[in-house]
């Protein structure tokens, strides 16, 4: 039963009025055709219950692409001020920095159509993926906190990829205060054999192209053209970003209660910013978004080496750069305007993607007039958007957009819908070519397991906190 | 071992719910569960090699969290999989303690078909108890 009231302020945006203990509204953007299926998960409930946190600044949001995560939404957005305001585990996620990374050729989609099948077998012999994959490196501890402090930085330092990669990742692939002696021992060995490995799940490379172009002169800007061939990468920090999650639920119960904050939920569990369980969270965060930029960065530097084996072609004519990287599973320190003043708050973002709008600082140099490239992967049988970040998401939502589309059927349920069918066979009628380390995976991954991604991107689209530039298709998949 | 596990799907993840008569015969329950998440073929994997273990928690609830969490973390650090257990102990004190004797082997990817990775045990709608004459659990992997 719903203890929540939601009524509509635009065709794209719902409010959960301030009640209770709520210090702020609730704000989802989604459509109405969207909202019959958000009420059902109990999503709402949670936008609501995180709005009764300590600090929290505006309104407690939600992208359309929101459904029940454990304490706070996926697809949720709230930022707390750093005076007095709280930091939350759960605010970012068990797969912290799970984030996505996009990469243009010079290659045409007919350059590569009869040649797709050995470019995703190459892929796969390239990338350790699966569940239980181990890396190919073997770190030291010594080896492994120089990644945790500087992600993508040290991967280019050991011959992943080039220091021109850098620029277009977030934060340049290196989030700043880090610290590995924030990190448990046991997060080090979970994250030790995982370095440079896809993971399982939702987790995937894939060769797509772009379909269709929206914006010419934004297309241009980041470098794409219709029928285009490219490339996408989306993991995360595999096992260590879990142990830090999970150690930090653990430590914020405790400071919780110590610091008086009253949790609807358990998984709610913070303590303020600047507290030293607070610090000392944000701290190893920072390195599992470390190991996330450092884990694309190498994944990518195998799949520029697939390429170029299966196509027979040079680096040179493949010329894959990297368009753009972000993060859906992250807490930042910003600053924000809010009512007419400047302040310092830190920003949560579960399953929401930054997305600043043109002219922000923090947007590279070559991007900052057009805003921030944003990418929001669909489902293996679907397709990819490429947007930018808008004045209006500053205004409206920290900078932040939405991340992907969320799941409708269960796994369970996606397994039972599979059988008898040939997954495999079905996409590759679509001309999908998928390899997957199990068959499990591809059906538990299925595109009908996944709401339409076009709608999520419709409605962020109708909200103005981005524009569209591109849809991208899927050629081949690889996934875990 | 006495109970009964059933998976239950929870969204995007997975769930646990485990009847048993005793206490310890929760726990082992639990585990063998959990095994089934991870694995297409639990029955694969061979009790061959034995191990004690130590588990502590600040309730039963913690316990039971990280009991599972423990054996999670031999499988992705050690490559271990456990197909056997058997509680000797579970003491509640001040803070609850586990001792038992886990039996199990190394993965071998040409027999042991894996399922799911599990990111985490998670504390949502965690309950351990007694309901009429037998424990229950339930408890919600992050998958």
């Amino acid at each position: 039963m719903a203890s929540y009231k939601l009524r509509k302020v635009t065709d794209y945006l719902w409010e959960i009025p301030r009640e209770g203990k709520m210090r702020v509204p609730g704000r989802i953007y989604a459509t109405e055709d969207m909202i019959a299926d958000i009420r059902k998960d109990n999503a709402p409930e949670q936008v609501a219950n995180v709005a009764t946190l300590p600090g929290i600044q505006k309104f407690s949001l939600a992208m359309p692409d929101i459904h029940w995560g454990y304490g706070f939404p996926i697809g949720g957005v709230a930022a707390f001020d750093v005076d007095g305001g709280v930091i939350s585990p759960g605010g970012v996620g068990y797969d912290i920095n799970c984030g996505v990374r996009l990469l243009r050729t010079d290659l045409q989609v007919h350059d590569i159509r009869d040649k797709v099948r050995d470019v995703v077998a190459a892929l796969f012999h390239h990338v350790p993926s699966g569940v239980g994959s181990t890396g190919v490196l073997k770190l030291s501890n010594k080896e492994l906190e120089a990644v945790l402090v500087e992600g993508a930085h040290w991967a280019v330092r050991n011959g992943y990829g080039t220091p021109e990669d850098l620029d277009k990742i977030e934060e340049t692939g290196r989030l700043e205060g880090a610290d590995p002696g924030a990190v448990s021992p046991r997060a080090m060995e979970r994250g030790r054999p995982q370095l440079g490995t896809l993971g399982s799940g939702n987790h995937f490379v894939e060769v797509g192209y772009v379909e269709e172009v929206y914006d010419e002169k934004l297309a241009d800007r980041l470098g794409l053209f219709r029928g285009q061939v490219t490339m996408i990468v989306h993991t995360g920090s595999r096992g260590f970003g879990h142990q830090v999650c999970d150690d930090y639920v653990r430590v914020m119960l405790k400071a919780a209660s110590k610091y008086g904050i009253e949790l609807p939920d358990k998984q709610l569990a913070c303590a303020p910013v600047n507290s030293p369980e607070g610090r000392r969270y944000y701290a190893a965060m920072a390195c599992g978004v470390n190991f996330a930029f450092a884990n694309r960065q190498m994944i990518t530097h195998w799949a520029r080496e697939a390429f170029v084996q299966a196509l027979g072609l040079s680096p040179k004519q493949v010329n894959m750069q990297v368009v753009y990287e972000v993060a859906h599973n992250i807490a930042k320190i910003e600053r924000h305007v809010i009512d007419g003043v400047e302040k310092t708050v830190c920003v949560h973002r579960k399953g929401a993607t930054r997305a600043f709008g043109p002219g922000h600082p923090a947007v590279p140099e070559r991007y900052r007039d057009i805003g921030q490239p944003v990418l929001i992967p669909g489902d293996m049988g679907r397709y990819s958007y490429v947007l930018v970040g808008t004045q209006t998401a500053m205004e409206e939502t920290f900078g932040s957009t939405c991340h992907g589309a969320g799941r409708v059927m269960s796994r369970h349920q996606a397994k039972k819908a599979a059988r008898g069918r040939s997954l495999t066979g079905e996409l590759e009628k679509q001309g999908i070519f998928v390899m997957a380390s199990s068959r499990a995976t591809i059906a538990e991954e299925m595109p009908e397991a996944y709401k339409d991604v076009s709608q999520v991107v419709e409605a962020v689209v109708g909200a103005g906190l981005s524009e569209k530039v591109a849809r991208l298709r899927p050629l081949g998949v690889v996934k875990g | 071992m006495s109970g009964t596990f059933e998976l239950v799907d929870h969204t995007g993840d997975v769930g646990l719910r485990v009847r048993a008569e005793s206490l310890e015969g929760l726990f082992e329950t639990a585990a063998t569960g959990m095994l089934s998440v991870m694995l297409e073929n639990p029955e694969s994997v061979r009790p061959i090699q034995r191990r004690e273990m130590v588990v502590r928690g600040a309730d039963v609830e913690e316990l039971f969290v990280n009991w599972l969490s423990e054996l999670n973390f031999l499988f992705s650090t050690e490559g271990k999989l456990f197909s056997k257990f058997r509680v000797h102990s579970i003491e509640m004190n001040r803070t609850a303690l586990l001792k038992a004797q886990i039996a199990g082997e190394g993965y071998d990817p040409a027999r042991h078909e894996l399922r799911l990775e599990i990111k985490a045990v998670t504390f949502h709608k965690l309950f351990v108890g007694r309901r009429d004459d037998h424990w229950e659990a339930q408890v919600i992997f992050d998958i």
